[in-house]
């Protein structure tokens, strides 16, 4: 629509595809960080951490943009609630980028340790989460609010494994206690991602909210 | 002036209707400016009339007080229901009708009098009693918060004052014969943003008496100050009609027609 | 010679062909204002000519004091008579006469302003002298005011319609009938121009020396009697100006210099009044 706003138009494009490019370095930051722990590649590792700087970065970057196009252009109605929500968005992205820092530091330390198990169920609930933070990324490009609400009932599946990892992990804990910091550890691995999963849901539920303008609990 | 602004009303079903527009249509000679608008004005609470310029939301204004009336080859049509009486009727006291539905205009037009005599001119020709008429001079200039400043000078000529002053005197004026309801035309258009802002803040404090509506092109001021907005808009024929009508609240978030969005949010196609 | 200079001198050219004409224009108003100050004055001085009235012909002495008071007279009771109409007129035009009576009123009005003053005087003498069979200060009255009538209606008609459509709006939207805007608002609003156009109105009919001729027609004894025939300083400027008496010519001098006088004083006056009613 050609509209009397172009430059507007054109700060709220930048934004979004700034976003975007955030959630794709936060999408590959997480699988490069479950790479880390299941090749047990330190130097992968040791590059996720590095390069959670420009996830900061951006994020930072993002935040003042947003700021600025709202002290400068007084949006209302869908403009205000685009910036909004990508504010909103980009934070949750940036804590996402922190829990795959945890998971690689994670597998910093289990690398130098002989493996306790062989890990199964962890790499399924990450290949789910991975597929979730795609999605989820996709539905903001195409402004689905349908494909968003989708992604976010899936987030059961990822808390229904996180369960079951809990649960063997403890059993390990109690079998030996020479288990324990290993155990302890992927304990703290398997809750980054779910974390990472529950972040996902926020940014399907800040995708309802651009559309309708009501915040409603997803999932 | 440091008064805390009325909260505005969040649940608004049971403000009772005070000015009900049903159906009007509005002509010069042929030309049909008004397409079958209506407007549910509710009690003590400010209706902001929005949209961009000949859409007609004065002309729309200026048939509640039947101010119309003063342009020739005029005609109004349908309903406009004060407490249930319709004021487009030929057998209405159009007198008393302005009485109780008074209008402050876009530029400020004080009479060449001195302060005094602008206040009490509708008393005045009311007939009240001199003490009763220096009261309400005195309580009219307060609530437009004047009193303090020109309380030394009410016998000094109105056309001494600044712009925002002068428009508050038209307000303390129009205040002064007790109306219940109060029409603004684009009211803080020809002052700057001080006095502007002096303006809305008062009429957050009036709400709590008199049903106001204003028409504004400034939709920052109508989202600001409004508890309900009009959006209305020209048709192909020219004909202003009422397009969207809700809560201010709603209109700004989440306005349920593409083109009141459009239009509040700058975008003309 | 170059661009510029040319341009400069063509100004210069032009800038001084305007003085000339501002001082064409002028100066002949300035040797006349002079001439009648310096014929005037020694009359004006000369005692006795503020207070009596004429001596016969060949008596030395006299003075114009029936002629002040008959100019007084009749332009006061002209004016009582065409003030008060002429505003309500001109009100009428301008609050209620956009139509086709208004422009009937109008056109006359305009027609009446072109017509040369004796008509008046005709007016005057074939409505009120030919039928009371008397020359009377009252016929000249009459005919003085139908002469001033069209001045005061258009001058009041014009200064209302100055006022701001705004201003009656207000009125109306107090819930103020139509006849009260204009009566308390837009008249009061107005008074500036509507008292200026009445006082030179006035002035214009105090100079006025054809419509006296054959309705007051003049009198050398003061008397203040209405229905009489009276004295003006204009019909003894008229009267005396080519009578072979010295003292005679030297009191029509002063008589029209006291007339410009009275002008320049109205004028003056409006002027002061006008400034006055603005603050």
């Amino acid at each position: 629509m050609a509209t009397t706003r172009t430059l507007f138009d054109q700060e709220l494009a930048e934004l979004k595809s700034g976003v975007v490019r955030m959630g794709s370095m936060v999408e590959q930051a997480i699988a490069e960080s479950m790479r880390a722990l299941v090749d047990r590649n330190n130097a992968l590792a040791k590059e996720v951490i590095a390069r959670d700087q420009e996830v900061n970065e951006l994020h930072r970057l993002l935040r003042e943009r947003a700021f600025m196009i709202m002290a400068t252009q007084q949006p209302v109605a869908r403009d205000l609630r685009l910036i909004v929500s990508f504010q909103h968005m980009v934070l949750e992205l940036e804590r996402m980028g922190d829990h795959a820092v945890g998971i690689a530091r994670a597998a910093l330390r289990l690398n130098d340790l002989p493996q306790l198990k062989p890990y199964i169920d962890l790499p399924k609930m990450a290949e789910i989460t991975e597929s979730q933070v795609h999605e989820i990324l996709g539905a903001v490009i195409e402004a689905d609010q349908d494909k968003a609400r989708a992604i976010a009932e899936r987030d059961d599946e990822v808390d229904t494994l996180y369960h079951k990892i809990w649960d063997e992990l403890v059993g390990f804990m109690i079998q030996d206690p020479a288990n324990v910091q290993r155990a302890a550890i992927l304990l703290f691995l398997a809750k980054d991602l779910e974390r990472i999963a529950d972040r996902v849901t926020n940014i399907a539920e800040d995708v309802v909210f651009l559309h309708t303008g009501r915040i409603v609990e997803l999932s | 002036m440091q008064t805390e602004a009325a909260p505005r009303a969040v649940q608004d079903g049971d403000a009772e209707i005070k000015l009900d527009a049903r159906h009007v249509n509005f002509f010069y000679g042929d030309f049909q400016a008004l397409h079958d608008a209506a407007l549910s004005v509710r009690a003590r609470r400010i209706t902001a009339l929005i949209g961009p310029s000949g859409c007609g939301k004065t002309t729309f204004l200026r048939i509640f007080n039947r101010m119309h009336d003063l342009t020739p080859g005029t005609r109004a049509t349908g309903e406009v229901l004060l407490d249930g009486h319709n004021v487009l009727s030929s057998d209405t006291d159009v007198i008393r009708l302005r009485r109780q539905v008074g209008m402050l205009f876009q530029r400020p037009n004080p009479f060449p009098k001195s302060i005094f005599d602008n206040v009490a001119y509708g008393p005045h020709m009311l007939g009240w009693s001199k003490a009763r008429i220096n009261q309400v001079v005195e309580e009219s200039l307060k609530d437009t918060g004047l009193w303090d400043e020109v309380k030394t000078r009410l016998h000094r000529s109105a056309l001494n004052l600044s712009g925002g002053q002068q428009q508050r005197l038209c307000l303390a004026r129009a205040l002064a014969v007790e109306p219940q309801v109060i029409l603004m035309d684009e009211p803080a258009s020809a002052l700057d943003p001080i006095a502007t802002l002096r303006i809305e803040e008062l009429m957050q404090d009036l709400k709590q008496r008199y049903t106001i509506v204003i028409v504004t092109h400034n939709m920052q001021q109508a989202a600001r100050v409004s508890d309900f907005t009009a959006f209305m808009l020209m048709n192909e024929k020219r004909a202003g009609e009422v397009i969207e009508y809700g809560p201010t609240d709603d209109i700004f978030n989440r306005p349920k027609d593409s083109r009141t969005e459009d239009y509040i949010t700058g975008r003309f196609g | 010679m170059s661009r510029p200079m040319v341009r400069i001198l063509i100004d210069r050219f032009f800038g001084a062909l305007i003085v000339l004409s501002v001082m064409m224009a002028a100066i002949p108003v300035l040797v006349l204002l002079l001439f009648v100050v310096i014929k005037g004055l020694p009359g004006l001085l000369t005692p006795g000519f503020f207070t009596d009235p004429p001596f016969p012909q060949g008596v030395p002495g006299g003075g114009v004091f029936n002629a002040i008071i008959g100019t007084l007279e009749i332009v006061g009771i002209g004016s009582l008579l065409a003030v008060p109409i002429g505003s309500l007129i001109g009100i009428y035009l301008s609050e209620y006469g956009r139509n086709q009576i208004g422009d009937a009123v109008r056109f006359i009005s305009d027609v009446l302003t072109g017509l040369p003053s004796i008509a008046f005087g005709i007016f005057g003498y074939t409505v009120v002298v030919l039928t009371t069979h008397h020359f009377s200060a009252i016929s000249a009255s009459i005919a003085l005011a139908v002469l001033m009538l069209p001045v005061i209606l258009r001058a009041t008609e014009s200064a209302l319609v100055l006022v701001p459509q705004s201003l009656r709006e207000a009125g109306l939207a107090l819930g103020a009938p139509r006849w009260r805007v204009t009566l308390e608002i837009v008249v009061p609003a107005a008074l500036g121009g509507i008292v200026t156009g009445a006082l030179l109105a006035m002035a214009r009919a105090a100079g006025e020396t054809a419509p006296l001729l054959f309705t007051a027609f003049g009198n050398d004894i003061v008397q203040t009697n209405p229905f009489q025939p009276m004295g003006a300083l204009s019909l003894t400027v008229f009267r005396n100006a080519l009578v072979p008496y010295n003292n005679l010519q030297d009191q029509a001098w002063a008589a029209a210099l006291l007339l410009v006088m009275l002008v320049a004083a109205t004028n003056i006056l409006a002027r002061l009044y006008v400034r006055r009613s603005q603050h």
